[in-house]
């Protein structure tokens, strides 16, 4: 159980590691269950990595809103990823919903920017927080991909938009196709949310500034 | 209000600087004594969140480790971030029990 502690990041375990450690020795020594203490241990640790550090610059502390961000916006994404791949895919023009899960990804950048500009006094916090929102939605959104396009290729593998790619391609592998699909859309996928997400971001903040002003 | 801004965290935050304002106590007897006034169980990833939230806005302070736990006790701070969350959660409590009482 203590090895968990491993999870949380450096600097909180130098603040805090051994004494967590006794804590969950007691705990467990007590007999409580395993994974109820296991489970809350991870959420902690998570909450840990999300934020900045005591003492943390202007950028580290928006930075750490954008990953906040960008991990809440990409929970959503990746169940609608599974639900229209895997569990209930979907043969018709899905551009509505994408169209509106881009949009959504828009405002959530510009949320991002708009936080970080009332806590971050530095003009640098709110494109960095879009941006990293931006990054960090491009990575989980296209890792559920890879993860569901690799482990249920046998459905994914039919849809007729996936069957035209690979015969139109030079490929023979459609798990060979899918990947070198999702690799090109990672390449243009992240640099385009991170600017995105900066330019986004900088909006919200102005917003940010515009409604903490005076007058 | 100081209590302000900590999320999740906030119920916590309260439970434990309300358990810290009787004695300083470190993570194991927070636990405990939370449960016994309280009736709520703090996992150990939540009360530490709570925990490091709480001295950031230095309403609590750590003290020595006594081996390998280390108490923490409330400042003047967090007592009287505290005492105004209370004062206000009383003032709501009683206007419902009066409301309440009213309408039956």
């Amino acid at each position: 159980m203590t090895r968990l502690v491993r999870f949380y990041p450096r600097w909180w375990r130098k603040r805090y590691g051994a004494e967590f450690a006794a804590l969950l020795a007691d705990l467990r020594a007590e007999g409580r269950g395993r994974w109820r203490l296991g489970v809350d241990v991870v959420a902690g640790a998570l909450d840990a990595r999300l934020r900045p550090p005591p003492a943390a610059g202007p950028g580290r502390i928006a930075a750490s809103i954008g990953a906040r961000a960008g991990v809440l916006a990409a929970v959503p994404i990746a169940t609608v990823v599974v639900v229209s791949n895997v569990v209930r895919p979907s043969p018709g023009d899905d551009s509505a919903a994408v169209l509106t899960g881009y949009v959504a990804i828009m405002l959530v950048l510009a949320a991002a920017g708009f936080v970080a500009g009332r806590r971050v006094r530095a003009p640098i916090g709110p494109p960095v927080a879009g941006a990293v929102a931006g990054a960090v939605i491009a990575a989980l959104t296209i890792a559920t991909f890879a993860v569901v396009d690799n482990a249920f290729l046998d459905v994914v593998g039919r849809q007729q938009v996936k069957v035209d790619g690979l015969a139109h391609s030079h490929l023979t592998s459609m798990r060979l196709y899918v990947n070198l699909t999702l690799a090109v859309a990672a390449g243009v996928l992240a640099p385009v949310l991170t600017g995105c997400g900066a330019a986004l971001g900088a909006l919200g903040g102005l917003a940010a500034r515009g409604r903490s002003a005076p007058g | 209000m100081e209590l302000d801004g900590l999320g999740r965290f906030a119920d916590p935050a309260v439970l434990i600087l309300s358990s810290l304002a009787g004695s300083s106590r470190h993570g194991y007897a927070l636990i405990r004594d939370i449960e016994e006034f309280a009736g709520v169980t703090l996992g150990p990833g939540t009360l530490y969140g709570a925990l490091a939230r709480l001295e950031e806005r230095r309403l609590i302070e750590s003290l020595p480790p006594e081996e390998r736990r280390r108490p923490y006790r409330i400042t003047a701070a967090g007592a009287a971030a505290l005492g105004a969350y209370l004062r206000h959660a009383a003032a709501i409590a009683t206007v419902g029990l009066r409301r309440l009482r009213e309408s039956t």
